[in-house]
């Protein structure tokens, strides 16, 4: 029935798209902007996949219209280094070996980093909670928890 | 998902116009979270949606003296983190607390787990519980539903073609009054209720002055278990008493089987979750614990 054209704001850089309404964000970052760092998942708001910080928040890519969020400040696993430099919490995942096959890291990394802007020095059991709307088939998420319990304590783990 | 056209009117009057020109080719999208899903899966076929996203004055949480209103596009989250609520009815935020992800919660709002009407959802007992009402617009009048009167079957409520529900209003709760959610679900996140049940309690003196048992995803709708309530006022609080009135609960219970639990098995959980609550809201409502 016709695009839309829509301005989003993605890791900082504004992009200019047209996509029909019923396009979701994640079609969006994959397919227009070819960011494929956020995975499809299940596609039905179940897995964590496909999370992106919107406004600092994390939320479900695929559950989200692109339309919706014009104008919102999107955060990508693409947008967490700075420079050449990782994020902690990416330091941590490959330091420690938290990932296997790593299609949830993007999604798991971006939960965690929200979850430490708001609680900067977390219990295991806090991290486990914050990382429950994240689904991981390799790991057991032993691994997991205890990269974003090594991000927590270096300064500017929860930085966005 | 089939192409739709979105609106997205930022009064709403434009709104109800657009609900009531499509009618059935038309739904309103607030959260999407269940929306989406229906609309991926084929489950329904419309051509236009609704957004609510651009009206003003949905999003806010307020109170008037000891009455609180939450703005329908309020999300899980906040309901789940908000001091006011967590004040007044902390029942609420738990059962918000406890509802899929953390990023669903971002997503999803107090509206849309009412107005959706799916029998297992969370808030609708604990507001049962609690004597709330919400407020309908049609664009140019305003009307006042009790919750108790709000949904018809599963999906299917009160609200008319052309009508939003806008506000949800929490009346004061009152003193020596506590109010329990209890639901049991088969994971410890990302999981539906197999079971909820809430309770509320007033106690005067010695004796339980009036209660009331709501049980949730074990009937076509959130319902007053009517005999169980009854048999609270004006009685001597006692094991056997909580013991017997979670036996009427269970009795008045009218589940399904399904993916998650038999009939059975949920009549039992009925039975176990209304004992546990009405001993909490016991303990509670004359000051003991939390």
């Amino acid at each position: 029935m016709g695009d839309r054209s829509i301005k989003l704001i993605v890791n900082g850089y504004s992009y200019n798209v047209s996509v029909p309404a019923e396009t979701t964000l994640l079609e969006v970052l994959r397919e227009e902007l070819q960011l494929t760092g956020t995975k499809f998942g299940c596609d039905t708001g179940e897995c964590g996949a496909c999370t992106v910080l919107i406004d600092g928040r994390p939320f479900r890519s695929c559950m989200t219209l692109a339309v919706e969020v014009e104008g919102k400040r999107i955060t990508t696993i693409e947008g967490l280094a700075n420079g050449g430099e990782l994020h902690p919490v990416q330091k941590k995942f490959v330091e420690l070996q938290a990932i296997q096959c790593g299609f949830c890291s993007p999604g798991m990394i971006l939960t965690a980093v929200a979850f430490l802007g708001e609680n900067p020095k977390p219990t295991r059991q806090e991290v486990r909670r914050a990382i429950s709307g994240n689904i991981c088939r390799c790991t057991g998420y032993q691994k997991i928890v205890e990269a974003v319990i090594a991000a927590s304590k270096i300064n500017g783990g929860g930085r966005k | 998902m089939r192409d739709f056209i979105i609106h997205e009117p930022d009064n709403i009057g434009g709104a109800c116009s657009l609900l009531l020109e499509f009618g059935t080719q038309a739904r309103i999208i607030a959260g999407g979270t269940d929306l989406l899903v229906d609309l991926k899966q084929h489950n329904i076929e419309i051509s236009h949606l609704v957004s609510l996203a651009k009206i003003g004055g949905l999003k806010s949480i307020t109170t008037i003296g000891d009455e609180i209103r939450i703005g329908a596009l309020v999300s899980l989250n906040e309901v789940a983190e908000s001091l006011t609520v967590k004040k007044r009815l902390r029942a609420l935020c738990k059962a918000a607390a406890s509802m899929a992800s953390k990023q669903i919660r971002n997503q999803g709002t107090i509206g849309g787990n009412i107005a959706s009407a799916v029998p297992s959802a969370d808030l609708p007992p604990a507001l049962l519980a609690a004597g709330a009402h919400v407020i309908i617009t049609s664009g140019e009048s305003e009307r006042k539903v009790p919750m108790s009167n709000f949904f018809y079957g599963p999906r299917k409520t009160v609200l008319a073609v052309g009508e939003i529900l806008t506000q949800v209003v929490i009346p004061s709760i009152g003193k020596k009054t506590a109010i329990i959610y209890k639901k049991f679900k088969l994971r410890g996140a990302n999981a539906l209720a197999v079971a909820s049940v809430a309770t509320r309690i007033t106690v005067a003196g010695n004796l339980i002055k009036e209660g009331r048992i709501v049980l949730g995803a074990v009937a076509p709708v959130p319902m007053i278990a009517e005999l169980a309530s009854e048999m609270l006022a004006g009685q001597i609080p006692s094991h056997n008493l909580f013991f017997r009135v979670a036996e009427a609960a269970a009795a008045e219970a009218k589940p399904i089987s399904d993916i998650r639990g038999s009939r059975e098995y949920r009549k039992e959980l009925i039975q176990v979750l209304t004992k546990q609550s009405l001993d909490e809201a016991f303990k509670r409502a004359t000051g003991g614990g939390d």
